[in-house]
C-alpha cells in the first residue's frame, strides 16, 4: 500500500475518494491542487520512484476513451482504451510504461462514471456492432483492485451496454471482486505471461506464474471467458524450452474451453520508449540484446523476430485452435 | 555525497558536530565545512542567500554528480510544539503559485508537512503550513542539479503563536541537536539508497581507461560510454573488457568487441 497519498483538493469529498482514504488509513495525505504538479515535473527519476511510488487521486477532464493503437485487438473491428489508472504497480522490464511518464506514481481517476458515459457514447457510435473496450493499456486492471474496486462499478455498467466487450488485463491474482460476480460473456480477464526464466529476471514483484494458473482456474469454474495474453515474448538463449515449458505448465491446468483468445507477440518498443527505458536501465540484459530499428520501433533484427513468431505460433497451435489465435501485427 | 544547506551557523552546528566536520580554509565566499562526502553550507538568510550559496555549492562539489541535498533550519507554526521536526511535504513561496513535492523514498517519525517560505519573518501563522524563509528557494535551485527524490527540507519548530521567533542562537542549535536522531536516520537512510544508486554508474577513471587506447569521435564515446556502463553489472572493475580489447588501435574494432560481449553475455538470463 502506498506510503504518501496524494489528492487533488476538487475531488477530497468525492465519495469514491472517501472510500479510499478510509482504506489507506496509514498512508500521509497531501493535498494537491492538479496531479501534473506531481506527475509531470521534470526534475525526478522513475527509477528512484519505483521503491516507492505513492498514489495520486485525481479527476480526468477529456480522453476517457481513446482508439486502441493498430495490432492491439482481438478479433473485433472497433476496438478503443480506456485508463482509470496511469501506471503499474509492478515493474517489468520490457514494459513500455517505464519510459511513459516521468513519474512512477499510480494516478487514480476517481470519476468512473465520467468513463462509463463516453464509453456507452462510443459504443452507441457502433450500434449493432461488437466494440471492444481495453483496460489494462495504460496501468494493470486488477493489481490495485483492493483499493479502486474498478470491477464493483465497472462490470454491471457494462452489463447494462449491449454492445460493449470489455477486456480486463492483467498479472495480477487480485480476483476477489470478479468472484463476487456472475459471470459476463461479454468480459474477457486476459493474463499475461513470461516464461519462468522472463519473469524471474525481469518481471519484479508480479506473483509467479503458478499464482496466476490458479487464478484462472478459479475464474474458469465460475464461468469467466479467459484471455492469453504472451506479449512481449522476450528473446534468450533457452527461450523455446521455456516457452514451451510455460505453454505445458498453463494448458495442463487450465481449461481450454474457456478460453476466448490467445494473443502473441514479440518485444518492441517505439524509439524514444526504448531510449528512455534503457537510460534508465542500462545494465538491464534483455535490453542490451541486438536490435533494429524498424518503422520507428526497436525490435529484435527481422531474422530473429520471425524465427520466435514462428516457433512461438507453432507451439501454441499445438493446443489451441488458430480461431482465437491473434498474433500482434505493428 | 550528501549536502547540508543551513542558512545560520547556529542551525549548521549539530550537523558539524555530529559529522565532524572540518571548514574547508579556502572557501571565502559562503562558509564550508567537510568531512569526506558529507559537506554543510551556511548561505546566510533569506531566498536569495540560499538560491545563491545553492548554486554555488553545486558548481564547486558536485559538477559530475547528483547529491544529496537537504535544507535544515528552524520555522515557525501556529500551534505545533517548539522542537517538533518537519519533513516537508511541499514548498510554496508566499504569494505565488508554484509548488514543488519533494519524493520520500524512506520511511520516517519525523512528521511531513507543507512549507511556506516567506518574504520575511511572519508571526501570523495559520495551521495548514509552517513558515520559514529558504525552502523554497532551496528546493527550486538544487532540483536544478538531483531529482527531487535527492532534494529535502527539514525544519525544527522554534516559534508558535504563544513563543515569539527566537535570536538565542544557543536555543537554536540546542533544539536542532533535540531532532538530530530522526534527521540522521532520514539522512542515512537516504545515503543508503544514493550510494547503491550512483555505484550503477561508470567513473571518470574507467572511462578514460578506454578513451586512452585510441582515438574516439564524440558518437563513439557515447557508445562507449553506453557499452562500459552495461559491462559494469558483469565485471565491476571492467579489467576484463579492457584486457580483451587493450591490443586494439582503432575505436571502432574496441567497440565492436564490447558490443559482442554484450550482446553474448545478454542472452544468457
Amino acid at each position: 500500500m502506498a506510503q504518501t497519498l496524494y489528492i487533488e483538493s476538487a475531488i477530497r469529498q468525492h465519495p469514491r475518494s472517501q472510500e479510499i482514504l478510509q482504506r489507506m488509513p496509514k498512508s500521509h495525505v497531501i493535498e494537491i491542487e492538479r496531479y501534473g504538479e506531481v506527475f509531470n515535473p521534470k526534475s525526478q527519476n522513475f527509477r528512484l520512484q519505483k521503491k516507492n511510488p505513492a498514489l495520486i487521486l485525481s479527476r480526468k477532464h477529456a480522453g476517457y476513451v481513446l482508439p486502441a493503437p493498430i495490432g492491439y485487438g482481438i478479433g473485433g473491428q472497433h476496438n478503443y482504451y480506456f485508463s482509470h489508472m496511469l501506471n503499474c504497480i509492478y515493474d517489468c522490464r520490457y514494459c513500455f510504461l517505464q519510459g511513459m511518464y516521468r513519474s512512477a506514481h499510480q494516478v487514480l481517476f476517481v470519476n468512473y462514471e465520467d468513463f462509463v458515459n463516453e464509453i456507452r457514447h462510443t459504443a452507441e457510435q457502433h450500434a449493432d456492432e461488437p466494440v471492444w473496450f481495453f483496460s489494462g493499456y495504460d496501468c494493470d486492471s486488477l493489481a490495485y483492485e483492493p483499493v479502486t474496486h474498478f470491477i464493483d462499478y465497472h462490470l454491471p455498467a457494462f452489463a447494462e451496454i449491449e454492445n460493449a466487450w470489455l477486456e480486463i488485463r492483467t498479472k495480477s491474482t487480485q480476483i476477489r471482486q470478479l468472484l463476487q460476480h456472475e459471470a459476463n460473456p461479454r468480459v474477457v480477464v486476459a493474463f499475461s505471461f513470461s516464461d519462468q526464466q522472463v519473469h524471474q529476471h525481469s518481471e519484479y514483484q508480479v506473483p509467479s506464474i503458478q499464482k496466476r494458473i490458479d487464478a484462472m482456474k478459479k475464474l474458469s469454474d465460475q464461468g469467466w471467458l479467459l484471455g492469453l495474453r504472451f506479449d512481449p515474448v522476450v528473446y534468450h538463449q533457452d527461450y523455446q524450452a521455456s516457452f514451451n515449458d510455460l505453454l505445458e505448465t498453463i494448458f495442463s491446468q487450465v481449461d481450454i474451453n474457456s478460453l476466448h483468445s490467445v494473443s502473441l507477440g514479440s518485444f518492441r518498443l517505439p524509439k524514444q520508449n526504448f531510449k528512455t527505458i534503457h537510460e534508465l536501465y542500462p545494465q538491464e540484459k534483455i535490453l542490451n540484446q541486438p536490435f533494429e530499428l524498424q518503422h520507428g520501433m526497436v525490435s529484435y533484427p527481422q531474422d530473429r523476430e520471425h524465427a520466435m513468431m514462428t516457433f512461438c505460433e507453432q507451439a501454441l497451435l499445438r493446443y489451441i485452435p488458430s480461431t482465437i489465435y491473434f498474433p500482434c501485427r505493428w | 555525497m550528501l549536502i547540508w544547506m543551513c542558512a545560520l551557523h547556529c542551525e549548521a552546528k549539530p550537523i558539524i558536530d555530529r559529522y565532524h566536520l572540518k571548514k574547508i580554509t579556502q572557501s571565502n565566499i559562503f562558509d564550508c565545512y567537510q568531512n569526506n562526502a558529507i559537506f554543510c553550507v551556511v548561505s546566510g538568510m533569506g531566498a536569495i542567500n540560499m538560491a545563491a550559496a545553492t548554486a554555488w555549492c553545486a558548481a564547486q562539489f558536485a559538477q559530475n554528480t547528483s547529491p544529496v541535498w537537504i535544507n535544515l533550519g528552524i520555522a515557525g507554526h501556529l500551534d505545533l510544539d517548539i522542537g517538533t521536526t518537519i519533513l516537508a511535504s511541499q514548498v510554496r513561496q508566499v504569494g505565488q503559485n508554484n509548488r514543488i513535492y519533494p519524493i520520500t523514498l524512506t520511511r520516517t517519525t519525523m512528521t511531513r508537512m507543507p512549507i511556506e517560505s516567506q518574504q520575511a519573518e511572519n508571526v501570523e501563522y495559520d495551521d495548514k503550513s509552517i513558515y520559514d524563509l529558504e525552502a523554497f528557494a532551496f528546493v527550486k535551485t538544487a532540483s536544478r542539479f538531483s531529482p527531487l527524490e535527492w532534494c529535502h527540507c527539514i525544519k525544527v519548530i522554534s516559534d508558535n503563536s504563544s513563543t515569539p521567533p527566537t535570536r538565542d542562537k544557543a536555543r537554536i542549535s540546542e533544539l536542532i541537536t533535540r531532532s538530530m536522531p530522526a534527521i540522521d536516520a532520514f539522512a542515512q537512510a537516504l545515503l543508503e539508497i544514493h550510494t547503491d544508486h550512483m555505484q550503477r554508474t561508470l567513473t571518470a577513471h574507467q572511462l578514460h581507461r578506454f578513451l586512452d587506447l585510441a582515438h574516439f569521435s564524440q558518437t563513439q564515446r557515447v557508445q562507449l560510454k553506453k557499452s562500459l556502463l552495461a559491462l559494469l553489472a558483469y565485471d565491476p572493475s571492467l579489467d576484463t573488457y579492457h584486457q580483451s580489447v587493450s591490443d586494439f588501435k582503432q575505436a571502432h574494432q574496441i567497440l565492436g568487441s564490447l558490443e559482442r560481449d554484450l550482446h553474448r553475455l545478454s542472452e544468457q538470463l
